[in-house]
């Protein structure tokens, strides 16, 4: 397995698990036709130019939410959908780089992007799948590979 | 009560943060929620604060110029400023522990690193 593989899982596993309490597997295939989902993107900035995305089905955003803010104490507002996909993606995209790349190495990324306009077919993008219970979701790398 | 400001473009974050905060202690305090260091600033101006916590990547003004601003004030530079980011490596944490923030965090966030960090507000 090449080096920014194992970065990828361990990112979005590091996430889910210490976010959401959510097991997760990388799987060889994506969504099953007809899931609603979510997408979002996210620039890498320094070092390397380039973009992270999630693509998520609804039904899991519902459930990660449930599971992180279902019993909400006085004052406090339970996010977004959108809002927690936007943060989902800035901690895997953050501790993405942090296992890709030196410790001493600054880095840069940019602001979550909600429903982005599709990426074109490059060599240089790849997508992994991942399965949570029972939903699967895709994180994709371009221009960085 | 306790003041606390958590600076965060995301609610989720804030929401998060607020949710471990309370569960390591800080249930009664009086918690400010703030999209960028800009709004941070003006909310740890206007009233005493016993901490603020701040994310790095945020629009308007980032987490470091918020701690930059803070630490040059003669009222505030005594303020604890704990750091929570996704962006954050060893190197990161060097230069905002420079700075002068009273600790740095990665996201996700846990109650028990929390808790580790933020030991002297029990003491």
């Amino acid at each position: 397995m090449e080096k920014i593989d194992i970065a990828v899982q361990r990112a979005v596993t590091d996430t889910l698990e210490n976010l959401a309490f959510m097991e997760v597997f990388p799987v060889p295939e994506g969504l099953p036709p007809g899931q609603t989902e979510m997408t979002a993107a996210l620039l890498f900035h320094e070092p390397h130019q380039g973009e992270i995305r999630i693509s998520i089905p609804l039904t899991l955003l519902a459930d990660i939410s449930q599971t992180i803010f279902g019993t909400p104490t006085e004052g406090m507002a339970v996010p977004s959908p959108r809002d927690l996909l936007a943060e989902l993606l800035n901690t895997v995209a953050g501790r993405f780089l942090i296992e890709l790349l030196p410790e001493d190495q600054p880095f840069r990324i940019g602001l979550p992007e909600l429903d982005p306009p599709s990426l074109m077919e490059t060599e240089s993008l790849k997508t992994w799948h991942f399965r949570a219970d029972d939903h699967c979701f895709s994180i994709s790398l371009s221009n960085l590979i | 009560m306790q003041r606390v400001v958590i600076a965060d473009d995301s609610q989720t974050a804030r929401t998060f943060i607020r949710r471990c905060l309370e569960i390591i202690g800080l249930a009664d305090a009086n918690f400010v929620e703030v999209e960028n260091g800009r709004e941070a600033l003006a909310q740890v101006k206007e009233a005493e604060t016993d901490l603020l916590v701040t994310d790095l990547n945020m629009p308007v003004m980032n987490g470091e110029m918020l701690l930059k601003w803070i630490k040059g004030s003669p009222k505030l530079c005594h303020l604890k400023v704990l750091v929570i980011t996704s962006a954050g490596n060893a190197a990161k944490e060097s230069e905002l522990m420079k700075l002068g923030a009273c600790g740095v965090l990665r996201k996700p966030v846990s109650p028990a690193a929390l808790s580790q960090k933020l030991n002297w507000l029990f003491a």
